[in-house]
């Protein structure tokens, strides 16, 4: 947007007490809401940008070097982009890149309880679309496919052995077992803060797509454990932070990210709720 | 029976329930074939008119919180310079295509002094051709003065779109929306608001003032019946920004 704008914002950062277009304050976030459609179907909210994300599962084969773990597999799509598109673009590879880290690496869902059988895992597949960008994507994608993830319930399965060793894996239909829920040990959750070009640098939490894109202003995201550890921190370039701004940051990005991940389990448990008392009024229904 | 505040859907015929002479505003078209004045856009109906020798006489348009704009000839709008040619000048006014302006397009500019705009400066400008078919072009040339003219860069300030009910309302100049205008201004700090038809709002003051603007504005998006019959509805400053 134009060079007006960014002059504005930085100006309006530096003025007394230090001001944002769309935010209370320097560190907060802007308006969350979560809206559940089918179940592990999550549309996340961060003030005007807009992300869903979708939990699906089938039964394979686990990878050759992780034979006790089941798979997931992550998807991210702009859905700005024209969809015919095979490659994927630089945003979305570095969001797809970042879902990994958070849901893979840190352990957000536990992978060898999506273990079957000998040979056959589940395999989750979590698809992000981005369906409008006012910034802070890295966040809204988070919390969607975590949302998403929580949100997600998987079909009881029972195996049989025969007496010639093979194996046979029955799902279970959802009306007669009740899908259980993810073992989502870690609550990960990422923080993302950008360190705007104002004299000396100010930091804000939840940047907007006009902070996002002033000139000369570089981004911190920080990646927080249920427990408010700080499991990891991305900084791609820009200028360097003391240390003593990292432990502030950190200390920042938790007290923004527990009431949010607390309010993501309450929304999730409130939404079955809803859809359980749905179906008992159906089912009854039905019956008279 | 149509009356002012009515919700119309497109292809609804005008049909009042007693005899106006009224120019078509925005939204209205006349169908030539079935000889009514039908509805292009949904909306909700802002009929205006007085008595003028025991005639009704008025406007009559639709009131649509869309962000989409369709120039329109004699229309003001705030544009963005997205680009820059030799002798003209591509200006973003939110119209399915880039408007183009000539460089020469402004009270002071001449030959040896054209217009030197840079690509990002704002602009407020009029639009001087807006066939559907074609680019609209805009000119920053005010014809009523020779002079400083409300036309030219605008700078110092922030650039922001509220859908187009809010502008259209606030740029008509009836006694309604005067009420409106006069109520934004109790409510506002010392501020300048330039406003155009496509939507784009640049504010100027002080950076508190003009992200008060901002939000008065932008919460007028929706509630411009509400409004126009009362309109200390707008609110105060403190509802909103918490504690003002």
């Amino acid at each position: 947007m134009g060079v007006n704008n960014q002059v504005f914002i930085t100006e309006a950062l530096q003025s007394d007490p230090p001001l944002r277009v769309k935010h209370e304050t320097l560190m907060s976030f802007r308006k969350v809401a979560f809206e559940f459609g089918n179940v592990g179907c999550c549309l996340v909210s961060l003030g005007d940008t807009r992300v869903s994300a979708t939990v699906t599962a089938t039964i394979g084969e686990p990878l050759q070097n992780q034979q006790n773990e089941g798979r997931i597999l992550i998807s991210v799509n702009d859905t700005a982009r024209h969809a015919t598109m095979a490659e994927k673009s630089l945003l979305e590879n570095l969001l797809q890149a970042h879902l990994t880290r958070v849901i893979t690496r840190l352990n957000a869902v536990n992978r060898e309880a999506l273990v079957i059988a000998d040979n056959k895992v589940w395999i989750l597949r979590v698809d992000a679309k981005i369906l409008n960008n006012d910034g802070n994507l890295t966040d809204a994608c988070t919390l969607a496919a975590v949302a998403a993830l929580r949100h997600f319930r998987l079909p009881i399965t029972d195996v049989t052995h025969h007496a010639d060793g093979s194996q046979r894996v029955k799902v279970m239909p959802a009306s007669s077992h009740d899908p259980r829920p993810l073992d989502m040990p870690g609550e990960p959750l990422s923080c993302s803060f950008m360190v705007m070009p104002t004299t000396p640098p100010t930091i804000v939490a939840d940047p907007t797509a006009e902070e996002e894109e002033t000139a000369a202003c570089s981004p911190v995201t920080v990646l927080i454990d249920g427990a408010g550890r700080c499991c990891g921190l991305i900084k791609p370039g820009g200028p360097p932070i003391p240390p003593d701004t990292i432990s502030a940051l950190v200390k920042a990005a938790d007290e923004l990210t527990r009431p949010l991940c607390k309010r993501l389990s309450d929304e999730v448990a409130v939404d079955h709720q809803r859809r359980k008392a749905e179906m008992i009024r159906d089912a009854r229904m039905r019956d008279t | 029976m149509v009356s002012n505040f009515d919700r119309l859907l497109p292809g609804d015929t005008f049909d009042p329930n007693h005899a106006v002479r009224v120019r078509l505003g925005r939204g209205f078209a006349f169908d030539p074939e079935r000889k009514v004045v039908v509805t292009r856009n949904t909306g909700i109906v802002r009929l205006l008119t007085r008595k003028e020798q025991d005639m009704e006489v008025g406007t009559v348009s639709l009131l649509n919180r869309t962000r989409r704009y369709v120039p329109r000839v004699n229309d003001v709008v705030v544009g963005v310079i997205t680009d820059r040619f030799a002798n003209l000048f591509r200006v973003d006014i939110g119209a399915q295509s880039t408007a183009t302006m000539s460089n020469l397009a402004s009270n002071k500019a001449t030959k040896l002094s054209p217009l030197t705009l840079a690509i990002g400066d704002v602009v407020y400008c009029r639009v001087v051709a807006a066939d559907g078919d074609m680019d609209a072009e805009v000119t920053m040339k005010d014809p009523t003065t020779s002079g400083e003219g409300i036309f030219g860069q605008l700078k110092g300030g922030y650039l922001f779109y509220v859908s187009r009910d809010v502008t259209d309302v606030l740029l008509s100049r009836d006694e309604e929306a005067a009420s409106l205008v006069s109520r934004l201004k109790e409510c506002l700090p010392p501020h300048e608001l330039a406003l155009g038809y496509n939507g784009a709002v640049y504010a100027i003051g002080e950076a508190k003032t003009v992200l008060l603007a901002r939000r008065l504005l932008t919460s007028m998006q929706g509630r411009m019946p509400a409004l126009l019959v009362d309109p200390k509805l707008v609110g105060t400053p403190s509802t909103h920004w918490g504690s003002a």
